[in-house]
C-alpha cells in the first residue's frame, strides 16, 4: 500500500506520439507527486500554453517532458523557441527532461550543450527516473512501492 | 542735470573701472567718447580718434565690408556686433569684436552707440597657427620622400602619398583610399602586423621599424621597412605608416648571396689548395684540393660544410707561428714563403710553399684572409737533385781541358759561365771574365780573324746550326795560340736567342785535339742527362738513331736497346704513327710541331707532351716531357663536368639541360625522352618553346623568370604534354648552373601523373565510403528510433498491464496500446524490410518493366484505402511504356507516392493523375494529386529526410519518401517535388535510360 504524500507538482507532457504520452502520464500517477499533468501532442501548442502561463506562478509546470523526435515541430525546434521566448521569463524553477528513443551520441552531446536542458532520458521513461528528478530537484523523496 | 549729462557721466565712471575699450560713437559714427583702455589697445592717443568716425581705425582690407555691416544695421534699435581687423599704431594687426549698444535718442531716432571692444587677437591667430599647420602636415605628408599612409585601426586607408601609391603601383591615391593595408601584406606577417596595430592604436605607442613584403596590386612582391606612429587624422585615432622601400636593398642582398656562392663554387674548384676567411678565422669558402691536403680527420668534411666553421677550432694543433702570421696578415701584411720546412702531424717531413693575404671588401676594409698552400716536397727534391748534378757538371766542366763557355746574347757576349779551363787556354782565369774590365773573347781573338770568326758564328745562328771555326787568339802573355770553337745558339720558344754555349779547345797542341773532342761529347751528355725531358732523334721514317732519357724519366728504356729501332716498335703503332706523321708535315712545312700522346705505365696513366722539330738533314728532334701533373689538374676539372653527365644520364627522373642565352636544348636524359615520348634527334638542339609540352606557355615563361632571378625552383607543380598531347603530371625542380660557362637550366622533372591519378581515385573511394557510411548510420538511427520506440513502449506497457484484473478501465486501455504499439512496430520492421532489401540487393538485375503492369499490382495491393477515400486514379504511360528497372523497387516507389497522396488529401475527393515522358537521359513518371500540398519553402530541405513528418494528425512514420529518394538514386535516378498549399503536389521521379 502506497503512502501518499503531498501532490504539488505541476507536470507538462510533450510528445507526438498518443501511446508514449498514455505511458508517462501512467508512470507519472503511479508515482503519486503530481499536482496536475498536461500533455500535448505537438510542440506548437505546448509552446503557447507555456507563453501563455508565463504570469501564473500557480499553473505554470514544474516539470516539463520533452520528446525530440516530432513531426513539424521538434523537440531542438521547440527548444530554440522555448530558449528565447520562455526562459528569460520563467516565473519559478521550471525543470525540462529531453526525452528521446535515440541513443545517439549526437543527440546526447547535443544535449549537453544546452544549458537548459537539465537531464535527458532515454526512453522508456521509468519510475526510477522520476524518483530521481524528484529528489534531485525538489527534493521529495518518494516511498519505494512494495 | 540732463539725462544726457547724467548718461555721459556714469559712461565715464564706467570707462574708468572697466576692463575693457569702452566707446561712445554718434548717430554717424563719430566717436564722442573713448576710455583710457582704448588708447592702449590702438597705440594712439585719445585725442586723435576722437571727433573721428570709428571706420577710420578698421583696417583698410576690412573696411568695405564692416561699412556696410555697419550701415545695415544702424538706425535699428538692437543692439549688434562687428568682427573687425584693427591697424594698430606700431603697424600689427589686432583682431576685434565690437559690440554696439544703441542710446534711444529725444526723438525715435537712435542717438548713438556705446559699445566696449573685445580682442580677440590671441584666439584668432591660434586658430590661424592651427590652421596652418594642419596644411603644413598634410603638405609635409604629401610630399614625404617616404611612402606614407595613414589608416584607420581597422586598417582602412584614409591617406596615401604619390609616393606609396607609387610603392604600391597605383594608378592614383584614389585607388588606395578605403582599401585595407592587410590586402597589401603577405599572410604569413598578418598576425604580427596585427599586433604592432594594436600596440600602436591600444597603447599610443609608436611601432619601431618592421620589415616586410608588401604584395603590390600588380602582383608583384616589394619589400619595405615599416614605422606605425598612433596620430589623431581629423579628430580620429589613426595609424601612420611610414614605408621605405628597401627592395633593391633586398635585392641587392641577394646578389651577393650569389656572388658568394659563385665564389665558393669557384674556390671549391680551383685545383690548388687555398681557403678563405672572414676576420675571426672563419672558413668563407675552401678548395676541394684544401681539404684533400689538410683534412686528415676521419669525419667526412666538404667544402660546403666547413663554411662558418673556424679554422683553429677544425685544426686545433695550429702552431703560434701560423697564428702570428695570421694576426700580420689581419693587419695588412702579405706574407708569403716560397719553401718553408715543416713536419707534418705524422712525423713526415714536407716543403710548402704558402700564401698569406689579406682581402679588402669595397671600401677596402680587411674583410678577412685568403691563405694558398702548396706542397713542394716532390719538386724540391728535383731541385736538389738538379743542383746536385749542376755541382757535378760544373765539377766536369772544370776539369775538362777546354773552356766551356756560355754567354749572353749582347753585343760583348757577355759570360754567364767559364770553365777554369780558360786560364790554361787564354791566361786568364776565368774570373777575370766577369765584372767590370771584363775579359771578352772578341777582343782576344786575333785582329786577322776577328771579322771572319763573327760571321761565321753569325751566319750559323742565324741558321740555327751549331757552328765551328778554327781561329787565333792572343793569350794574357802575348802568345798566339790556335784554337777550335764548337758552339750553338739556344733558343727561346719564340726562337730568340737566348745564348750561346759553346767550348773552346787548343789546337795548338793537336794531339790534344781528339782527347778535347771526346770530352766536348761527354759534356754535351752530361748536359743533356740533366734535363728532365727525354730527347729523341729520328730519322724520317721512324728510326731511332740517338736517344736520351733521363734516369727517372716515367718511360724509361735503356738508349742502346731502343737506338735503331723504330718508333712503332718502342712505343707501339699508334703513337708511333703519330710520331712520323709528324715528321713528314715538318718536313713540309719546316716548323715544329707539338703534341701530345699519353701511355699506362704500371697501371698509371702518364702524359706527355712532345716538341718535334727538323733538326738537320733528314733527322727529327722530338723533346718530350712528362705532363702528367698538369693534365691531373686540367683533368681534376673535367671529372666533375664528366660526373655531372654522367649522372645526368643514369638518372632516374628525367632531367633536360637547356642553355639560357637561347633556350636550346643541350641535352635531355633517356628518362625524359620517355616522359614526352620523342626521341633525342627531336629533342636535343631544338628549343624548348618548340617541342610544344607545355601546357600552360605563360606558366612556363613565369617558371623561367622566376628561375633566372632566383636561380632555383623546387617543387612546382605542373602538367606537360607528351607528343600524343597526354597530359602528365610533373613536379619541376630546375636550377640555373654554369656549363661549359655558359648559364644553363637543369630541369628536373617527378612524373606525378599516376599518384594524381591515385590520389583522385582514392578521393572517389572516400566520397563512396562516405555515403555507404551515411547510409549505415541512418539505417542505425531508423533502428533506434522506430523499432526501439514501440518496443520500449510495449515493455512498459505490459508492466502497467494486470493480467490478474479483468480487461476493463486502464487494463484495457493499456491493452488497446500494446496492440497499437505491436502494429507501429509490424509497420517499421516492414519498411526496413524494403530498405535493407535495396542495399542489399544493389547489383541486382533490372529487367524491362511496364508502369501499366506495376499501377495494376500496387492499386490492387491499396484498394480498400483507394476505395474508402473515393480516389480516382488517371494514367498515361503512351510516350513511355516501360523502363529497365527492379520490377520490387518500382512497386514500392509507386506504391509509397500514391498512399503520400491518398495520406495527405484535401477536402475534395482525391484525383491523382500519373504520365511518364522521355526527357534527356531520363524516363520521367510524374504523380500528380489534388491534396493539401506543402510549404516547399519552409520544409522543401527536409522533404526526403529520413523520420520527417510534416503533417499534424497524420498517420506516418517519415520513412516512405526517403525509402523512394534511395531507391531511385541507388538505380542512377532523381526525383524532384512541386508543390503548393491546398493546391496539390507533384513528385516527378527520373529513372535513368541505359
Amino acid at each position: 500500500m502506497e503512502k501518499i504524500i503531498n501532490k504539488t507538482l505541476k507536470v507538462l507532457i510533450i510528445d507526438d506520439d498518443d501511446v508514449s504520452n498514455f505511458i508517462y502520464r501512467k508512470v507519472i500517477e503511479n508515482c503519486n507527486f503530481a499536482k496536475k499533468i498536461d500533455d500535448f501532442q505537438r510542440a506548437q501548442q505546448a509552446l503557447q500554453y507555456l507563453i501563455d502561463n508565463l504570469g501564473n506562478f500557480e499553473d505554470f509546470p514544474d516539470l516539463i517532458f520533452l520528446d525530440i523526435n516530432m513531426p513539424i515541430m521538434n523537440g531542438w525546434e521547440f527548444l530554440e523557441e522555448y530558449i528565447s521566448r520562455v526562459w528569460p521569463q520563467l516565473p519559478k524553477r521550471s525543470v525540462l527532461c529531453m526525452l528521446s528513443s535515440s541513443v545517439y551520441k549526437e543527440d546526447i552531446g547535443r544535449a549537453e550543450s544546452y544549458e537548459q536542458i537539465d537531464e535527458y532520458i532515454s526512453k522508456p521513461l521509468t519510475k526510477d527516473h522520476i524518483r530521481m528528478i524528484v529528489k534531485k530537484y525538489f527534493n521529495i523523496e518518494l516511498i519505494r512501492d512494495n | 542735470m540732463s539725462l544726457n549729462q547724467q548718461n555721459d557721466n556714469a559712461l565715464s565712471i564706467l570707462g574708468k573701472i572697466s576692463p575693457f575699450s569702452i566707446f561712445h560713437v554718434n548717430a554717424d559714427g563719430n566717436v564722442s567718447y573713448v576710455n583710457s583702455l582704448w588708447e592702449k589697445l590702438i597705440g594712439t592717443p585719445l585725442s586723435n580718434i576722437k571727433g573721428n568716425n570709428w571706420l577710420t581705425i578698421v583696417h583698410f582690407t576690412d573696411t568695405g565690408r564692416v561699412k556696410s555691416e555697419w550701415e545695415a544695421k544702424i538706425g535699428t534699435d538692437v543692439p549688434f556686433t562687428i568682427e573687425t581687423r584693427l591697424l594698430v599704431a606700431n603697424g600689427s594687426i589686432k583682431w576685434l569684436i565690437i559690440h554696439f549698444h544703441p542710446n534711444p535718442g529725444t526723438t525715435e531716432k537712435i542717438a548713438g552707440y556705446t559699445g566696449c571692444i573685445v580682442d580677440v587677437t590671441e584666439q584668432k591667430t591660434a586658430k590661424q597657427r592651427l590652421n596652418e599647420s594642419k596644411l603644413l602636415n598634410k603638405a609635409l605628408a604629401e610630399n614625404s620622400s617616404e611612402a606614407i599612409i595613414i589608416q584607420t585601426p581597422d586598417t582602412k586607408i584614409t591617406f596615401a602619398n604619390q609616393i606609396a601609391a607609387d610603392l604600391l603601383k597605383a594608378d592614383n591615391i584614389e585607388t588606395l583610399i578605403g582599401k585595407s593595408t592587410r590586402d597589401f601584406t603577405l599572410p604569413e606577417n598578418k598576425q604580427i602586423l596585427k599586433k604592432r596595430l594594436s600596440q600602436v592604436t591600444k597603447k599610443g605607442e609608436k611601432a619601431p621599424p618592421f620589415e616586410q613584403g608588401v604584395i603590390c596590386i600588380d602582383g608583384t612582391l616589394k619589400y619595405v621597412s615599416s614605422t606605425a606612429i598612433p596620430v589623431v587624422w581629423h579628430g580620429k585615432k589613426a595609424v601612420l605608416l611610414i614605408n621605405k622601400d628597401i627592395t633593391y636593398i633586398k635585392d641587392h642582398n641577394r646578389e651577393v648571396e650569389l656572388s658568394e656562392r659563385n665564389l665558393q663554387q669557384f674556390i671549391k674548384h680551383t685545383p690548388v689548395a687555398v681557403a678563405m676567411f672572414d676576420r675571426s678565422m672563419n672558413y668563407m669558402a675552401c678548395s676541394d684540393r684544401w681539404l684533400i691536403d689538410w683534412w686528415k680527420h676521419p669525419k667526412k668534411m666538404s667544402t660546403e660544410s666547413i663554411v662558418g666553421k673556424n679554422h683553429y677550432t677544425l685544426f686545433p694543433d695550429v702552431t703560434d707561428y701560423w697564428k702570428k702570421v695570421h694576426q700580420r696578415a689581419l693587419k695588412g701584411a702579405f706574407e708569403s714563403n716560397a719553401a718553408d720546412y715543416f713536419v707534418q702531424t705524422d712525423g713526415t717531413p714536407q716543403w710548402l710553399k704558402w700564401e698569406v693575404r689579406p682581402w679588402t671588401d669595397n671600401e677596402g676594409n680587411i674583410g678577412g684572409l685568403i691563405i694558398h698552400t702548396e706542397f713542394i716536397t716532390k719538386r724540391k727534391q728535383a731541385e736538389k737533385e738538379l743542383k746536385r748534378s749542376q755541382q757535378k757538371l760544373s765539377a766536369i766542366l772544370q776539369n775538362v781541358p777546354g773552356m766551356v763557355y756560355s754567354t749572353g746574347n749582347d753585343k760583348d757576349w757577355t759570360m754567364r759561365f767559364i770553365s777554369s779551363g780558360a786560364y790554361e787556354i787564354t791566361g786568364y782565369h776565368d774570373s777575370e771574365f766577369f765584372g767590370k774590365n771584363a775579359v771578352d773573347l772578341t777582343r782576344i781573338t786575333h785582329p786577322e780573324d776577328k771579322d771572319r770568326v763573327w760571321h761565321d758564328i753569325r751566319d750559323a745562328l742565324d741558321k740555327k746550326e751549331p757552328f765551328e771555326v778554327h781561329y787565333r787568339i792572343i793569350t794574357k802573355d802575348k802568345d798566339t795560340k790556335f784554337v777550335l770553337e764548337r758552339g750553338q745558339g739556344i733558343f727561346a720558344e719564340r726562337g730568340e736567342l737566348v745564348s750561346i754555349e759553346g767550348m773552346i779547345l787548343d789546337e795548338t797542341e793537336s794531339q790534344k785535339a781528339g782527347i778535347a773532342l771526346r770530352e766536348s761529347q761527354a759534356r754535351n751528355m752530361a748536359l743533356l742527362e740533366t734535363l728532365p725531358d727525354a730527347i729523341f732523334i729520328n730519322k724520317e721514317d721512324g728510326v731511332i738513331l740517338d736517344v736520351q732519357i733521363p734516369r727517372n724519366f716515367s718511360i724509361f728504356f735503356k738508349p742502346d736497346e731502343i737506338i735503331k729501332k723504330n718508333v712503332t716498335e718502342v712505343f707501339g703503332e699508334n703513337i708511333g704513327i703519330q710520331f712520323i706523321s709528324r715528321f713528314q708535315s715538318i718536313h713540309n712545312v719546316n716548323e715544329s710541331r707539338t703534341w701530345e700522346f699519353s701511355c699506362t705505365a704500371e697501371d698509371k696513366k702518364e702524359y706527355f707532351e712532345v716538341r718535334s722539330v727538323w733538326y738537320k738533314e733528314n733527322m727529327f728532334l722530338s723533346v718530350i716531357r712528362n705532363i702528367t701533373k698538369n693534365k691531373e689538374i686540367a683533368f681534376h676539372a673535367l671529372e666533375s663536368e664528366r660526373r655531372f653527365y654522367q649522372a645526368f644520364h643514369i638518372s632516374p627522373i628525367p632531367v633536360k639541360i637547356t642553355r639560357l642565352k637561347d633556350r636550346k636544348i643541350l641535352d635531355a636524359n633517356q628518362k625524359f625522352l620517355d616522359l614526352i615520348q620523342m626521341d633525342s634527334g627531336e629533342v636535343i638542339g631544338k628549343k624548348s618553346i618548340d617541342l610544344n609540352i607545355w601546357q600552360d606557355q605563360e606558366l612556363h615563361n613565369a617558371f623561367k623568370e622566376q628561375l633566372v632571378k632566383e636561380g632555383k625552383i623546387y617543387g612546382k607543380e605542373t602538367i606537360l604534354l607528351n607528343r600524343h598531347n597526354e597530359k602528365r603530371n610533373v613536379l619541376l625542380s630546375a636550377e640555373l648552373i654554369q656549363l661549359n660557362k655558359e648559364p644553363t637550366i637543369l630541369l628536373m622533372m617527378v612524373d606525378i601523373t599516376k599518384r594524381k591519378q591515385t590520389e583522385k581515385e582514392l578521393t572517389i573511394l572516400a566520397d563512396k565510403l562516405m555515403i555507404s557510411n551515411q547510409e549505415l548510420k541512418q539505417f542505425a538511427y531508423i533502428t533506434s528510433h522506430n523499432l526501439r520506440a514501440p518496443v520500449v513502449n510495449i515493455d512498459t506497457l505490459l508492466e502497467l498491464y494486470d493480467p490478474k484484473s479483468p480487461l476493463r478501465d486502464t487494463n484495457l486501455e493499456v491493452y488497446k496500446k500494446i496492440l497499437l504499439s505491436v502494429d507501429q512496430l509490424k509497420s517499421s520492421l516492414n519498411d526496413l524490410t524494403q530498405l535493407v532489401d535495396l542495399k542489399d540487393h544493389h547489383e541486382i538485375q533490372n529487367e524491362t518493366v511496364e508502369f501499366e503492369d506495376i499501377l495494376l499490382r500496387v492499386s490492387r495491393a491499396i484498394e480498400t484505402q483507394i476505395k474508402e477515400v473515393g480516389a480516382t486514379i488517371q494514367a498515361d504511360f503512351s510516350h513511355a511504356r516501360s523502363i529497365t528497372f527492379r520490377p520490387s523497387a518500382l512497386e514500392s516507389i509507386l506504391q509509397n507516392l500514391l498512399i503520400n497522396s491518398l495520406k495527405y488529401r484535401g477536402k475534395a475527393p482525391p484525383v491523382i493523375t500519373l504520365k511518364t515522358e522521355v526527357i534527356a537521359n531520363y524516363t520521367v513518371l510524374t504523380i500528380k494529386d489534388n491534396g493539401i500540398g506543402m510549404d516547399l519553402k519552409k520544409i522543401g530541405h527536409k522533404l526526403f529526410g529520413m523520420y520527417q513528418r510534416f503533417h499534424e494528425a497524420k498517420e506516418g512514420k517519415g520513412l516512405g519518401l526517403y525509402i523512394v529518394k534511395s531507391q531511385i538514386e541507388s538505380l542512377g535516378g532523381k526525383i524532384e517535388v512541386e508543390s503548393e498549399v491546398n493546391q496539390g503536389t507533384s513528385f516527378m521521379v527520373y529513372f535513368k535510360r541505359y
